[in-house]
């Protein structure tokens, strides 16, 4: 029962568990334990934007080394080559060729095994 | 695999239309209840049925005490267990026909659970075709 109750109280809690759909327990349901676990909740979320991209990046990076070794190429040489001669292709895009388009990531493999052996005959 | 299923369709397509069901066993029961409607048809429709689909072999059997069923097997190997239990005559005689008209493939849905505005041109990466690094 509410004692003289504003209507912003209903309002403002509303807006907290809007936030706290779908937890489990008390949280979801109980406005003390609701604004912790709301807040906790948003700093993972933001926490979570910039991890992100740092495993989506990873995971390219671990695909496409694995693509690369197939064609007996390190990553560290293929994507070295890969800058050296220009090519513009991202990981994400590499990595999505190793899967999709198997025969043009042995291109771009082969392109980069050359530039390498290029680069060291020109060295001597 | 849906194109191994479609195989057994497209039989159909390219020659003449062959019944893919190979045996029909009938099994009833002389006392119980549940076995009237097969019971009916087997004193009256199914000699019909024999005559008018020579291709299909029909037993009948008697199982005491149990419920009702029709168990049909195809050419494909499969068989299906049908439960005519409490069924009319009429019911009975669409079962046997629509297993008459039935092929053995197992019922799946073929839907695909993905979709792609540009499928793999030069086909998915999978590990038994990766090619061998020639010098």
């Amino acid at each position: 029962k509410m004692r003289g109750g504003t209507v912003d109280r209903s309002i403002r809690r509303a807006k907290i568990f809007a936030l706290t759909k779908g937890f489990r327990g008390r949280p979801k349901n109980c406005y003390s334990l609701a604004i912790r676990a709301a807040h906790k909740a948003l700093q993972h979320a933001y926490r979570g934007r910039k991890l992100k991209k740092r495993d989506m990046r990873s995971l390219w990076i671990t695909r496409i080394s694995n693509a690369a070794q197939e064609q007996n190429l390190p990553y560290s040489k293929f994507v070295h080559n890969m800058a050296r001669l220009e090519i513009q292709l991202n990981r994400k895009i590499l990595s999505e060729l190793a899967i999709y388009e198997p025969r043009s990531f042995q291109a771009l493999a082969d392109l980069a095994r050359k530039r390498q052996k290029d680069g060291l005959l020109s060295a001597l | 695999m849906a194109s191994t299923r479609l195989t057994v369709l497209t039989q159909f397509v390219k020659g003449r239309y062959i019944c893919q069901l190979q045996r029909l066993t009938l099994q009833y029961c002389s006392k119980g209840g549940s076995s009237r409607g097969l019971r009916e048809y087997v004193n009256g429709e199914v000699v019909g049925f024999a005559k008018k689909n020579p291709q299909v072999v029909i037993y009948v059997r008697p199982r005491p005490y149990r419920h009702p069923r029709i168990v049909a097997e195809f050419l494909n190997g499969k068989s299906k267990v049908v439960s005519i239990k409490n069924l009319s005559q009429a019911e009975v005689r669409n079962k046997v026909e629509q297993l008459r008209d039935a092929s053995g493939i197992t019922r799946r849905k073929m839907k695909k659970w993905w979709h792609t505005d540009s499928p793999s041109i030069q086909g998915l990466w999978n590990p038994f075709d990766s090619l061998p690094y020639k010098n």
